[in-house]
């Protein structure tokens, strides 16, 4: 889907996800890719006897820090002035725009290289950097692709999922003047790395995201698997990162820890091809500036709901996507957020407020706990999902629903009420029924009767048998 | 200092209310394998072979 | 239907015990609309010789309305059922969604409650109930006993020990159906798609009756097989531990 469409109307799950399976190539892309990599995570984990203890210990891990989080964000300014860099404080996203796009323009660039980052994607740096006059220059080949193809990723990890390579080798014929290309792999590879190349090497200022930031030390820490971002870390002279608040972690060998759970969580790896940690500056190696952008932007709102404060935990290993059968359905898209999936159901209500489209999210699920057992670091997905739902419940009225839920725990509350209402369901359903099923579909029923056959409610209740074998008739 | 800061901090400090006195701390981790040198050799050699890569075992120079 | 009788025949493995009385748990769902599935839990546990109580007052434990969003009606009907089963000691229910929410929301009920398969295995010690079937299953677990109860295999090995019937593993067996309570609803279309593919491994495993410890997924599943006209049922496992 387009940005501009995107944002002309954000639909409601329910029918986005419609849309989304309408599309048998998106389908068929995002069924072949969550299958593979959920082979790969099993096969990794299982290699390691201790990866219980690991959670646990990532599980705390994050808690410390969050438990903490004013004192360590003090810890980490000073840590990284101390080592020459500089940093920043923003409120929500126009404040770390803003604060970015001026520190881009008093270098006197017209350009950035960019590393992927979801931060900058969630505040919409690039459009903001657009509209400064300033090009963004994704360099992660799939963001890349993303990018010249003008649409928004669609999962945390491989953002464009939903795109096979014919449809990336006709992007690149156009986009990168390359009519020569054929959709060998290779190729396609080469391509992009020549048009990275030269951006690389002409960049004065790169923008980075990051996965953790260490208090004790100020060091800072990028995971990827292409090496775009090494080159984006260390060859531009100024660097700016931006970080959401909850990236922060205490201790550098915390590092140890979280660094065994991300790669074979995400891209079912022992360990990522390029992991690149870096302190403030250093003379004659890498960035002469660096610029650390510190945002909030709702996290401290998620903060504040201890129930829902386990979501900031998450490392973004998407191994939650990954495994989620509403996600292995509609792909990313569906969501209309940057974090999709189930991480993304529990994380964008929470930042932005559970009214509106974000309200539809903590729906989007059937429950089955999948992602808890696949989390990294333990986040408890169903329990914070029902009390999202609560939260929009009470947020907003929902209609018949809430009529008809509300009446029927009325019913359920008393054994009389409940039992004429049994015999009452079984009268009123007669024009509706016929040998036994459901014949017409009505009201809320309808969506059940997409697919499915309904049983009539039989002549006599299970209640109705018991007390008639227990008088002995 | 900014504004921002200090608004953000006391967003987090209001945020944290409830937060216990004593944080709970993770578990005490190994920072060193129980391998030896030589087990260790071997399955650095066996797993860096999943990447293609050639190994030869040479003695110390 | 007459009252059982205790038969000749006696369980294996448990030697004799004080004969126990069991609380029935019906639910919401098993008593309006899946009633051969009480009966079935009833004549299960009566062929062990087990007194079975069914407490009138009970209606619903509020699982539907907790997970919808409607927290104070479920806390409500949560505390209404801990009072309607207050008096007794050992509870069974042929649900194993509605034993989860009960062990995590209702501390009063939470070590009193089992599952069917639960009750037979762990508790009563016994595997083979003495029953026949001709034909094959596959069994379908439930997200809420696979991952809440933590079930395993004791269902499989309860129909391992049914006399005639061929069970065939079900593919991709943890993948959820796509019931989800009102999800199945809300997101219909999400809903239809994830059944499709729970439809193709049952059909994939030829077998002529697809199994579950929870009617809910199971009016799904087997809704979904009616509306294809397919060749297979949708028993649950006290219906066929019955036979």
């Amino acid at each position: 889907m387009s940005e501009a469409a995107r944002d002309a109307r954000p639909l409601l799950f329910p029918q986005a996800a419609r849309l989304a399976l309408a599309d048998p190539q998106l389908r068929a892309n995002i069924r072949l890719a969550t299958t593979t990599i959920r082979a790969k995570r099993a096969a990794v984990v299982s290699e390691l006897p201790d990866w219980e203890q690991l959670r646990e210990a990532g599980q705390a891990i994050k808690d410390r820090a969050l438990h903490g989080l004013d004192e360590l964000l003090v810890e980490l300014e000073a840590a990284v002035t101390r080592a020459g860099g500089t940093v920043h404080w923003a409120r929500d996203a126009e404040e770390a725009n803003r604060v970015v796009v001026d520190l881009v323009r008093a270098t006197g660039a017209d350009e950035v290289v960019k590393v992927k980052s979801l931060t900058t994607d969630e505040i919409r740096l690039n459009d903001a950097l657009q509209a400064g006059g300033v090009r963004a220059i994704e360099t992660d080949l799939a963001e890349l692709i993303v990018q010249l193809a003008g649409e928004r990723p669609s999962h945390l990890l491989v953002p464009a999922i939903h795109k096979n390579r014919t449809e990336i080798r006709d992007l690149f014929r156009e986009r990168l003047g390359r009519p020569d290309l054929s959709d060998d792999p290779h190729e396609l590879a080469e391509a992009a790395r020549l048009h990275l190349r030269a951006a690389f090497l002409r960049a004065r200022v790169a923008i980075s995201g990051l996965n953790f930031a260490v208090a004790e030390t100020g060091t800072c820490c990028v995971v990827e698997s292409e090496g775009n971002g090494r080159m984006c870390l260390t060859l531009p002279e100024t660097l700016i990162t931006v970080m959401g608040i909850e990236k922060v972690i205490s201790r550098w060998d915390d590092l140890g820890v979280l660094l065994q759970l991300l790669p074979r969580s995400s891209t079912g790896e022992r360990m990522n091809p390029y992991t690149s940690l870096w302190t403030g500056v250093r003379a004659g190696d890498g960035p002469r500036a660096f610029h650390l952008v510190l945002l909030d932007a709702g996290r401290t709102r998620v903060l504040a709901d201890p129930e829902g404060r386990p979501a900031l935990r998450c490392i973004r290993c998407s191994a939650c996507l990954n495994i989620c059968p509403v996600y292995k359905q509609t792909g990313g898209h569906a969501y209309h957020t940057v974090y999709a999936g189930p991480i993304g159901a529990i994380l964008q209500p929470q930042l932005s407020g559970e009214t509106g489209q974000a309200a539809t999210l903590p729906f989007a699920s059937s429950l089955c706990g999948a992602c808890y057992e696949v989390c990294p670091v333990k986040i408890d997905i169903p329990r914070i999902l029902v009390h999202e739902r609560a939260k929009a419940v009470r947020a907003e009225a929902q209609g018949l629903e809430g009529v008809g839920l509300r009446f029927l725990a009325r019913v359920f509350s008393q054994r009389r009420r409940y039992e004429r209402a049994q015999r009452l369901g079984r009268a009123l359903q007669r024009p509706v029924v016929r040998n036994g099923h459901v014949r017409w579909f009505v009201g809320p029923l309808k969506g059940w009767g997409l697919s499915r056959e309904l049983p009539a409610l039989p002549q006599q209740t299970f209640r109705e048998w018991w007390e008639q074998r227990e008088r002995g008739t | 200092m900014s504004e921002a800061r200090e608004q953000i901090l006391a967003r987090i400090r209001g945020a944290l209310a409830d937060r216990p006195a004593e944080p709970r701390l993770p578990p005490a981790y190994r920072l060193t394998g129980t391998a030896t040198p030589q087990e260790r050799v071997e399955r650095f050699a066996e797993r860096v072979a999943d990447y293609r890569a050639r190994v030869e075992l040479t003695e110390d120079p | 239907m007459p009252a059982a009788t205790p038969t000749a025949w006696q369980p294996s493995g448990a030697g004799r015990w004080p004969t126990p009385s069991v609380a029935l748990f019906v639910t919401c769902l098993g008593d309006t609309l899946f009633p051969d599935v009480g009966k079935a839990t009833v004549t299960v546990l009566e062929r062990l010789g087990i007194t079975v109580e069914f407490p009138l007052e009970q209606t619903c434990c509020g699982q539907m309305h907790l997970n919808a969003g409607y927290a104070d009606e479920a806390r409500a009907l949560g505390e209404r059922m801990e009072r309607v089963f207050a008096g007794h000691e050992l509870i069974v229910s042929p649900s194993a969604s509605c034993v989860a929410h009960v062990r995590e929301h209702m501390p009063g009920l939470a070590g009193r409650v089992h599952e069917l398969s639960e009750l037979l295995v762990d508790r009563l010690g016994v595997e083979d109930l003495g029953a026949s079937y001709t034909g094959s299953v596959t069994y379908h677990p439930s997200c809420h006993s696979l991952r809440l109860l933590h079930l395993g295999d004791r269902p499989l090995r309860l129909l391992r020990a049914v006399r005639g019937l061929e069970l065939h593993e079900l593919p991709e067996a943890a993948e959820c159906c796509g019931f989800g309570g009102t999800f199945a609803v809300k997101n219909a279309d999400v809903s239809s798609a994830m059944l499709a593919d729970k439809l193709a491994s049952v059909e994939a495993t030829g077998a002529g009756a697809v199994c579950a410890c929870d009617s809910s997924c199971l009016m799904h599943i087997g809704g979904g097989l009616e509306r294809r006209r397919a060749p297979v049922r949708a028993l649950h496992l006290a219906e066929i531990l019955a036979q």
